[in-house]
């Protein structure tokens, strides 16, 4: 799951300010192998299903992944479609692993009650796995079209934590399921998951074309933040919970962290961040290949390109020239308007809707 | 398989749960998350008691105390770190939340 559980519980003196690169704990490679899934969830924002395609040519990993870790990027998070679908994920893994990549999977969590000998292998080499929450077993089930789904993901954990293996719970919260929240994590943490992730479900994908009923307005937001610092409180001695909602004025106050990418100049080159991961974090990779900054529907305008661009010796170039500038005055603009609103921000989400809002 | 809801823990009593119910109506949200969230100030713990709810902050600059008037405190306090961390600023604010005054006094005797 990325981590997308940014610390602002820590003020600017931390020692490691100096690493971040956003407003993300670690540098992120979010990929999005494949878009195929066992389920046509109707918030998905990939709009995945089973008929889409099989995805990213396994064997590109082995060529990209050094380079990008070359870039700064330290974790890569998968997500899909189901990764544990993908035709290539053991290739994945083990390049991810050979570059030294923290890696994190999340699932929903299907395919894990019947585990191989060979599956359980490649879980060992994760090292976090998030099994996906909509809600309780009614909401569940019926957001991802399929009834008994939501057993199967509480069997999943079982089966995970049985191998020894921490696992989260990453839940997206729509605007009817806010009241049922406290009754679900609490149920989850009772079965033994070490971490719990909240977030709200996003007007993207599917979800954008799906009733009102899904989609959390300023005032969902408002509520579902107190009551995940509530659920952190509460639940502290046990596990950890982490919302992606930060109220807009924290944002403000930390917009340093966008340092590299808001000094960015190609004119003068000076102060020229090296890396990718000064610019761009997290790195999204969707299944047709495409490199996006932030989240997996930026305006295709923000696109860096293919993965066969990366090693070509113009492509940081190019980005830096052309790209990198886009995003700048993107997140620059983002970041001011921190300063204006009252409440509380889905940052990448917001990114998000900014990038579409800035070609109408 | 049909869809059966696990058994819930007993949860009834608990801010969040509190908080999460639609009979806490989105006004009093809008008025807790308007006093609670305050520029500057990162929120860390968020609890209830004796005052009402009390929260915990963080802040890496002397805290403008001014931004807590017309909030209903009803207590605060601001301990420096000093020479542990030299900016940084724990500020523990009581707040009066009459909203939620009956759940939260039993709720208080919880914790």
């Amino acid at each position: 799951m990325p981590n997308y559980s940014r610390n602002f519980d820590k003020p600017r003196s931390n020692p490691d300010a100096h690493l971040a690169s956003g407003f993300l704990p670690a540098r992120i490679l979010h990929l999005h192998p494949t878009r195929r899934c066992n389920l046509t969830c109707s918030h998905c924002y990939s709009a995945s299903s089973p008929h889409q395609d099989s995805g990213v040519n396994p064997t590109l990993w082995a060529q990209v992944l050094p380079l990008l870790r070359r870039e700064g990027y330290d974790q890569v998070s998968l997500s899909g479609g189901e990764p544990l679908l993908y035709e290539g994920l053991e290739n994945l893994v083990s390049s991810a692993v050979d570059e030294g990549f923290r890696l994190t999977l999340i699932s929903n969590g299907i395919l894990l009650n019947k585990t191989t000998s060979q599956m359980n292998k490649l879980l060992k080499k994760l090292d976090g796995i998030a099994i996906s929450f909509d809600g309780l077993a009614h909401r569940h089930d019926a957001i991802r079209g399929r009834s008994g789904v939501f057993q199967h993901a509480c069997d999943a954990i079982m089966v995970l934590l049985d191998l020894g293996l921490p696992v989260a719970a990453a839940i997206s919260v729509t605007h009817d399921g806010i009241e049922e929240l406290p009754d679900l994590v609490y149920y989850l943490v009772s079965l033994g998951v070490t971490a719990v992730q909240i977030r709200p479900v996003a007007a993207a994908g599917r979800a954008a074309l799906t009733p009102h009923s899904l989609i959390t307005s300023n005032g969902d937001q408002l509520r579902l933040y107190l009551v995940v610092k509530a659920l952190a409180v509460e639940l502290a001695s046990r596990v950890s919970v982490h919302g992606d909602l930060v109220p807009a004025g924290a944002l403000w106050n930390q917009r340093e962290a966008y340092r590299s990418l808001l000094a960015h100049s190609p004119m003068t080159g000076s102060p020229m961040p090296t890396l990718l991961s000064d610019l761009v974090n997290p790195l999204v990779i969707t299944d047709t290949a495409s490199m996006k900054p932030v989240a997996f529907d930026m305006h295709s305008d923000f696109d860096l390109g293919v993965l066969d661009q990366l090693s070509s010796p113009s492509f940081m170039h190019d980005y830096r020239n052309v790209g990198a500038v886009k995003l700048k005055e993107l997140v620059h603009q983002a970041l001011q308007s921190m300063a204006l609103i009252s409440g509380v921000v889905d940052w990448y989400d917001y990114l998000a809707r900014s990038s579409h809002n800035s070609f109408v | 398989m049909p869809a059966v809801n696990p058994p819930a823990a007993d949860v009834s009593k608990q801010l969040s749960k509190r908080l999460a119910s639609h009979k806490l109506s989105q006004t009093v949200i809008d008025s807790l998350a308007k006093r609670v969230l305050i520029d500057d100030l990162v929120m860390h713990k968020f609890s209830p008691c004796i005052y009402g709810i009390c929260i915990d902050y963080f802040s890496d600059k002397i805290p403008d105390l001014s931004k807590l008037s017309g909030r209903g405190v009803s207590r605060f306090e601001v301990f420096p770190y000093g020479i542990i961390d030299w900016d940084r600023f724990h500020v523990k604010v009581g707040f009066q939340v009459d909203e939620l005054e009956n759940q939260l006094a039993r709720n208080a005797q919880l914790f």
